[in-house]
């Protein structure tokens, strides 16, 4: 019997990559727990940057007086760092590459392209997440009309596609609105849910 | 020896799951403890902690099945002092409860394979939330 799920769609920002807040902390204030009104902040600066409110530039300006620092220098920096040094998560290459095997992977980015491709360029996950695999949140107007948006587009099809994603409420929205999904915490983690799913070997 | 850790969480209102066990984990390594508990506790009355598996169908099917107990639009004498309309959030943290204890056996939580400690907020508006961990043992 052919498997009923044939299709992941992943958020980029917390499951492929770190989510934009903790990466544009981790870089202006490693190791340093932000106070709550600053991290609010910072989730809030983000938010609009996902949705295209505004230039890269004004979530790089935000996020250094949010972290602290007040110059266009540190603004600018941030914004180099960002397209030269974001990561993918730990063991998630070799996770997707196994997916890749046997089920399409599509990416929903909540970072813009400019910081997107080449962490995926780093990660050897240019190949994975060709560019017509990738749609991105500012393109879609935000959750959640964003899943009328991929039914709409062919990239979710329910009933066989798994929607993968860190935060609780938006995996809670896709299976109201009949679209399987699984919450990610890490590649670990993920993997036995897959395996649960029937997507990976159990074992595994 | 008694640790204790306190930690902010941002929720964005509405019903929201946090997975709290690598925090928890964390405290008792903190600790240095090799045998003792690890009390995991939310200062809210909108919010519970539970033990279950993380899934997502899991924690939309937990929201639903509250909610048929506890509609959030239903009415609720809370309400009627009109400072605030989240009677079913008060509901549910009651039947959920707001802590769970954890045995720790040679330095870690003593979790089943699917166990993970979740913080369920319920709380409709945005809050900035305390969870206190407290790691009791030597």
């Amino acid at each position: 019997m052919a498997p009923r799920i044939t299709r992941l769609i992943l958020i980029a920002g917390g499951v492929v990559l770190p989510s934009l807040p903790q990466a544009a902390a981790s870089l202006l204030a490693p190791g340093v727990e932000l106070p709550p009104a600053r991290r609010r902040a910072l989730l809030d600066a983000a938010l609009a940057c996902a949705e295209g409110r505004g230039p890269l530039g004004q979530f790089c300006a935000a996020a250094v007086e949010i972290c602290g620092e007040r110059s266009e220098t540190a603004a600018g920096r941030l914004h180099e760092r960002l397209a030269n040094e974001l990561a993918p998560l730990d063991g998630m290459p070799a996770l997707l590459s196994d997916l890749a095997l046997t089920y399409e992977l599509c990416l929903i980015s909540d970072y813009p392209a400019e910081w997107l491709l080449p962490a995926l360029a780093r990660g050897g996950l240019g190949r994975i997440f060709p560019a017509s695999e990738i749609a991105y949140v500012a393109d879609l107007g935000g959750f959640p009309g964003i899943f009328d948006a991929l039914v709409e587009r062919g990239m979710i099809v329910p009933g066989q596609t798994l929607w993968v994603d860190a935060h609780s409420p938006r995996t809670s929205e896709a299976l109201r609105q009949g679209i399987d999904a699984a919450i990610f915490e890490d590649a670990w983690r993920l993997r036995r849910d897959l395996g649960m799913w029937g997507l990976l070997p159990l074992s595994a | 020896m008694i640790h204790t850790e306190k930690h902010v969480l941002l929720t964005e209102g509405g019903f929201q799951a946090f997975n709290v066990t690598e925090k928890a984990r964390a405290a008792v390594k903190t600790a240095g403890i090799r045998d003792g508990s690890v009390l995991v506790y939310y200062t809210h009355t909108t919010g519970a902690v539970i033990v279950v598996e993380h899934e997502a169908g899991i924690i939309v099917d937990l929201e639903d099945a509250l909610n048929k107990i506890a509609p959030p639009d239903g009415e609720y004498r809370h309400h009627l002092r009109g400072f605030d309309f989240n009677g079913f959030a008060h509901i549910g943290t009651s039947l959920l409860g707001c802590s769970v204890t954890v045995p720790v056996l040679d330095g870690d939580l003593l979790l089943g394979t699917y166990q993970e400690i979740l913080v369920i907020d319920m709380e409709p508006r945005a809050r900035q939330r305390t969870m206190v961990i407290q790691v009791s043992g030597e």
